[in-house]
This record gives C-alpha cells, structure tokens and sequence, in this order.
C-alpha cells in the first residue's frame, strides 16, 4: 500500500496524516509549509497553536517581501482569535484585513459575540441587532453559499434558532449535496427543544457520514434529553476509547495532555468527556471539569453547578469571578452561589446579589412563564423573607418539579409559614436528601407542621430519629424545646410533658458530658433546666 | 390532696408560656439540569485552503477531523519506506541515505508502563508495515529448494559435464556476466522477468543475487556434507579458492542490492 497521497488525506479528513506527509516532503517553501501547518491545525481544533503557525507564515512572508497575500494572515490569525473567543482581539486584527467575505463574516461573528456579552442581560429581552450587523447581514445574504451560511449560524449565536433552520432548510432544498446543513438543522432542533427532529436531522447525516464524532456526541445528546442517560452514556462508549476514558489516572501524562488540549481531537476529546460527566451525573466531574474550563464552554457552568451541589459554594463563587452572566444559566448560576454562600456564611451582602440575580431572570419577559422563571422569582422572595409572596409561584410549578428535593424544601416552608400546616408536612415528608433531612431546620419545621396539623406522635418520630442520629447535641435539645413548646401550645399535655422530661435528660447527659469546661454558660445551662423542669411540670399539670 | 392544693397546682399550668420559636426561612436553591456540550453551527470563518484549492469542510461534510486518524509516526514510516523504494531506482549509492536528513525521527510511546495500548498500537503498525514491505518481497519466485538442488543429475548429463570445461574466471568479462554463465551452467540462472515485477532496474540486480545466494548456500551445503568431507572433494587449497571467489563476486554485487 502506498502511504496515503496528501489529496486522500485531507479528503479523509485524516489530519494527522496530512500533517506527516508535510513533515516529510523536504523542499517546501518556508511560507507555504507553515501555511499548510497553520491549516490543518485550525481543522484540527487546536488554534491556539494555528494562531502561532499563521503568525509564523506572516513572517515568511513578511521576509520574502512577497507583498500579496500577507495582509490576509490577519484574518486568518482573527479566525483563530475567534475561535479561542477573543472575540475583541479578533474584531480588531480582522479589521485590518483586506476587504473580502471572509472578513465580512468574521466582523459579523465577532459583533455578535460582543453583542451578546455587553447586552444580553435577559431584562433587555432580545438583544438588538446593531445597524452595522444588519448591513453585513445584508451584503452576506446576497452573497454565496458559505455566506448564507454565515448569516445562519449568527442567527443561531443571538439564539434566533427559527430564523437559522428556515435559512438551512431553504438552502438545503437548492442543494441537497450539503449534508452538514443536516447537522446545522439538528443543532436548531435541539436548541428549540424539538429533540425528536433533531435526532431524525442527525440520523439523516450520520446515513451519508458515519465517521463523525459530532454527529454522535448530538445525537448522545438528545437521549439524554429525552431521559434517557443511560443511553447517552451508551452512544459516547461506542466512539473510540481513548476519546472517552478520562485522562490516564488523572495525573502525569494524560492529564498534561488534556490540559493542552493535544492530540489531533483534542476538540472532540474535551467534548466527549465534558459530555460523559454530564450524562452521568456528575461524576468524576472533579477531576475532569476543571482543565475543560475555557475549553469547553459549558465546562465552566457545569462546574459551577457541581461545586454547588457538592456544597462548596465559596469555590463556585471563585469560578465565576470576573464573569459578567449573559443567558439566563449563567446568571441563574450565579444566584445559586451566591445565595448558597450568603447563607452559609452569614454574608448579606452576597444574599443581595443572589435576590438580584434571581430576579433578573424570573422577571425577564422571555422567562416569566417558564419553570425555571418561576422558580427564581420564588427564590428571590424567600431570600428576602417574604415566603407568602414565594408560595403562589412554588404552586405552580409543584407539578412538574416534583420529587425534586429543592422544591419539596421550599414549598414546605413557604407553606409552614404560611400556616398551611398539613400540605407543608406532606411536602416535607417527601424530601429523601440524606443530609437535608438531618438538618435541623429542616426537622424544627417539620415538627412545627406535624405537630399543628395534629400529628404529635409523628412528630416525636423525627425526635427520636434526631436523637438516633445526633445523641444528645445542642441541636437535639433545641428541637425538644420546640417540639415541647408546640406540643403544650397545641394541647397535647401529655407528648409535651414526654418532650420537657426527654429535654431535660438531654441537659442533665449534656452536663456530664462538658463536665467543668462549659462552667462559664452554667447559668444560661441552669435557666435552660429550669425551663425545661417548668414546662414539665406545667404540661404534666395540665395534662391531668 | 386538698382542693387549694390542686388550684395551685394547675396554676402552674395556666400560667405557663411556652417560648415562642422563630423558625427561619431558608433556602434550597434550585439547582439547573447539568448542560450537555452540542457545539454549534460553522461560522465560516476559518482560513481557506493554501492552495486555494475548495475544502467543502463545513458543507458536504461536517468541519471536524475524522474519528480515526492515523498516527503520524507510521505515515513518516510509510514515506520513509517509499522514499527508499524510489531512491533505490536511481543511482545505487544514494538510495538509502537520500531523504534521511530531512525525515522526523520515529515515533515513540511516552510512557509505555502507563499506556500499554499505546505500546501494542505502535507495535502492530510497524509490524504491518513490514509485513507490507515483505509481502512486496515475496512477489519474486520462492528460492529453489536446496535438497532438489542437491540430487545428482542424470547419468547423461554427469557425463556431458565431465567432458566440458567449467567457465573460465580468466575471461575478459564482468563479474555480472560471468555470475550469470556460472549460473545458467548449473541451472540456477534467474528468470527472464524478475527484473520487470518490481518496476525498478534495481530489482535485474535483486534477482541475480537471489540465484547467486541459491548457489553458495548450495556450495556451503555440499562443503558442510559429512559425505563429500569424506570423500575429500574439498581441498584446503580449493576451498580457500571458492571462498576467495566467493567473496569477491558477493562483495562486487553486494552494493548495488541496498
């Protein structure tokens, strides 16, 4: 067999061997070898290293004096620019290109990408179309294929996922040869929620092109939409194993590699693995996400979210530093950190920028209807104590949010405090978080509701699983004080007795326990006992 | 116990208030759905081809490097090995060294003990490769077999060889020829188109040495045979002989086979 001719190579979209062939074909020009280099890296999702090449071949250029095209390095360097999102930079590098339809596009991508960065906050609505957007708009639309092309995927930028399908449809019909525009459209299916078409538009192009990884990662993804991980999980397996795998035991060489992003799929490999974390949950996102961040986009969200759920809010809150949200994700990301932090630590100031946040979002005209809408505008009405006002929105999407802990936690206390004491039991019962449920504000409400919905025994239940679980913790008397408290004010004499002489065997193995060292609160000890033996002898009283 | 008793005592109860508990509200953010990667529609903005040439990335096909692409090192093998092929065709000396200079080095795996696929991958490729390189080889005819070639020859061919001169080293002519007289005297001559299957003129010259390494295997192994030592057919004197002529002739054609 001969060694594969550079022309096979690249109509392989076998890069890697197209790059040897240059490696080895002594005698090209110093300019053109580096052109040819600068290529294939960009194909190959590296451009940083693209950027340095073009950079590199400007110069030979430059030295040969071979005044032409040297001007057009610009532009290829701002592509690559782009495609690392420094979208300023390659605003201003592409500027100084000569006028062509290339720069045409890069100049509307990058306003765009800076569009969208300065005014996208979702209170704004639709972010508007700058006039100089709108003329290349025009100048492209008449133009070719690729510019037609080029003024679809802007639409999808500004997330105009209609406008871009028609303009791929409608291309699609003149030219059925273009099968990637089955890809494009898939992408605006997804976007749209449509995951069935978008699967149908993906199985269509993966019939003419088999070999693709993003056509597999898509389709991965539309699986799990459609919930259905597993199989997600599944497709990602079926693509070759050294893309998947995480890095060689997360250290030493794979994970170098990862964090350059070598390989001749470096771009492919960051998705796939980014995507395997999601699909499972996040597991292993620890180690996987963070070199991904900058690489991926959506690495450094996913992150964020893990951090939260993992409970280190402070580190998410790191992450995000610097990062001025855009979507609606972003900034509802940013709220949960932030609130997660400020109540954690105590800080009011970062429980403001939370309420902020979630109040951006959900009174945004395109998310004031939506799940996740609502959900933040309650958020925010429970961060700024109003837990009445959070209720009716907590309603509303009790439904569809079901068996979500998060909204079983908030519905149960916004209709605790809203005196609805059997339907805020219920919804608390249904919380299955292990640490949530042994939180002790969680168990002080629920004690409260079963107790006033007239349930007392079931309330000493969750005492005494408190006391399993705690022994004989500050936590665990201040639950008794409540749940005998409650119980007197509700009637149940003879519960709350049972609860006030519980209390005070607390205290007394409390006592035992500090022994001397806690001599300084011994008279706050001794009020508490003397507390405790009161509402005993009140409730045993009374109880007669 | 007397009424007053129990008065004061349920006073006790009456009197009674329990503190009241302020349970704070706090909040379970919800948290998003983690979000899958999809990458998004082509730009067009990437650089065109060098040469100008269309690359329809991004139109027929999707703008992403294939799922298998190979590895480099075993391209740069690959074009080694036909460099070495084409340079072999033009002049005798330089066929090999050619391109040497210029060519990457191999390629090697990092951390063999960590990445033992790796390892195995690369073993396969360069084993493919020579497999490759040998099975070219193998078009050209299988080596007669040297026990045939040891049988005696019929006894009217014996007797015509007896009364024939074998060819003289003395004649004017070049080590080729002469090879070839020698050989077409013991039947050994190779066939008229071994040249012509490998394409290259340097292929006349693989064949020839192919029957000339037929001949002296044949002659080590006569000179080996306990019989023929026996019977003394190899002299010191005329053994020295051989060797030296076998030498010589080996060194001459030896060179232009690299």
């Amino acid at each position: 067999m001969a060694a594969p001719a550079l022309e096979e190579a690249l109509q392989r979209r076998d890069f890697a061997a197209a790059q040897a062939v240059f490696a080895s074909t002594p005698g090209l020009a110093k300019e053109a070898s580096d052109q040819w280099h600068a290529w294939l890296l960009f194909h190959a999702g590296r451009a940083e290293e693209a950027l340095e090449a073009y950079g590199a071949a400007a110069e030979a250029a430059a030295a040969a004096i071979s005044a032409g095209g040297g001007k057009s390095y610009d532009l290829h360097r701002a592509a690559c620019l782009f495609q690392l999102r420094r979208y300023r930079q390659a605003q201003e590098l592409a500027q100084q290109g000569p006028d062509c339809p290339l720069k045409t596009r890069l100049l509307l991508h990058c306003a765009a990408k800076l569009d969208e960065a300065a005014s996208a906050a979702p209170t704004s609505g639709a972010a508007p179309t700058s006039s100089c957007s709108g003329d290349w708009e025009a100048q492209l639309g008449a133009g070719g294929v690729e510019d037609q092309l080029s003024v679809a995927a802007a639409l999808y930028a500004r997330a105009d996922f209609a406008g871009a399908a028609a303009l791929y449809e409608g291309l699609l019909a003149r030219f059925p040869d273009l099968h990637a525009l089955r890809a494009y459209l898939a992408l605006c299916a997804y976007m749209q929620d449509d995951y069935e078409g978008s699967a149908a538009h993906i199985e269509a192009y993966q019939a003419v092109q088999p070999d693709s990884l993003l056509a597999a990662n898509l389709r991965a993804c539309c699986d799990f939409r459609a919930g259905d991980a597993a199989t997600a999980l599944h497709t990602l397996g079926g693509l070759p194993p050294e893309l998947v795998a995480p890095p060689a035991a997360e250290a030493g060489v794979g994970q170098l590699a990862a964090e350059q992003g070598c390989g001749p799929q470096a771009a492919g490999a960051a998705l796939i693995r980014h995507n395997a974390v999601v699909f499972g949950d996040g597991q292993g996102g620890l180690q996987v996400l963070p070199p991904l961040v900058g690489v991926v986009e959506e690495a450094r969200l996913n992150l964020v979210l893990l951090y939260c759920k993992r409970g280190d809010p402070a580190r998410a809150l790191g992450l995000l530093r610097g990062m001025e949200p855009g979507t609606a994700l972003e900034f509802i990301c940013q709220a949960v950190a932030c609130a997660l932090h400020g109540q954690a630590a105590g800080s009011g100031e970062h429980i403001q920028r939370a309420r902020e946040s979630f109040l951006a979002v959900g009174s945004s005209p395109t998310e004031l209807d939506t799940v996740p809408g609502r959900q933040c505008m309650a958020s925010a009405l429970l961060l700024g104590s109003q837990p009445q006002e959070a209720l009716p929105y907590l309603e509303s999407v009790a439904e569809v949010c079901e068996g979500d802990d998060a909204l079983s936690w908030n519905l149960g206390l916004a209709r605790g405090a809203a005196g609805q004491w059997e339907a805020a039991a219920q919804a608390l019962q249904a919380v299955q978080r292990r640490d949530w449920l042994e939180d002790s504000l969680y168990q002080s409400w629920l004690v409260r509701c079963l107790v006033r919905c007239g349930q007392p025994e079931a309330a000493w239940q969750v005492y005494l699983q408190a006391q399993a679980h705690a022994g004989a913790a500050p936590a665990v008397a201040a639950l008794l004080g409540l749940l005998g408290s409650e119980l007197f004010q509700a009637g149940a004499f003879l519960w709350a007795a049972r609860a006030f002489h519980a209390l005070e065997h607390v205290q007394r193995q409390q006592a035992l326990l500090h022994g001397g060292a806690l001599a300084a609160s011994a008279p706050a000890a001794a009020a508490a006992a003397a507390a405790a033996w009161e509402g005993k002898r009140a409730a045993s009283m009374a109880a007669f | 116990m007397d009424p007053q008793q129990l008065q004061e005592l349920f006073a006790f109860a009456d009197s009674y208030r329990p503190p009241e508990y302020q349970l704070p509200v706090r909040l379970q953010p919800f948290l998003p759905d983690y979000v899958p990667a999809i990458g998004a529609p082509n730009a067009f903005i990437a650089p065109p081809r060098p040469d100008g040439e269309p690359d329809f990335l991004g139109l027929t096909v999707l703008d992403e490097p294939a799922l298998r692409q190979s590895d480099p090192a075993a391209v740069a093998l690959q074009l080694r090995h036909q460099l070495r092929l084409q340079g072999g065709g033009g002049s005798s000396s330089s066929g090999g060294a050619g391109g040497e200079g210029g060519l990457p080095p191999l390629g090697w795996v990092a951390d063999p003990a960590r990445q033992p696929q790796g390892l195995d991958d690369w073993i396969q490729q360069v084993e493919g490769l020579h497999q490759e390189a040998a099975s070219a080889a193998t078009l050209a005819p299988a080596p007669p077999d040297l026990e045939r070639l040891m049988q005696a020859w019929s006894p009217e061919v014996q007797a015509q060889l007896q009364g024939s001169a074998l060819p003289d080293p003395r004649q004017d002519v070049d080590v080729h020829t002469f090879a070839r007289m020698v050989l077409a005297v013991l039947d050994l001559a190779p066939p008229a188109n071994a040249g012509a299957a490998g394409g290259s003129a340097g292929s006349a010259a693989a064949g020839l040495a192919e029957a000339l390494h037929s001949l002296f295997a044949l002659y080590l192994e006569f000179r080996n045979n306990p019989a023929f030592q026996q019977l003394g057919v190899f002299g010191p004197a005329a053994a020295t002989l051989a060797d030296a002529a076998a030498e010589h002739d080996s060194a001459a054609v030896q060179p232009s086979l690299v």
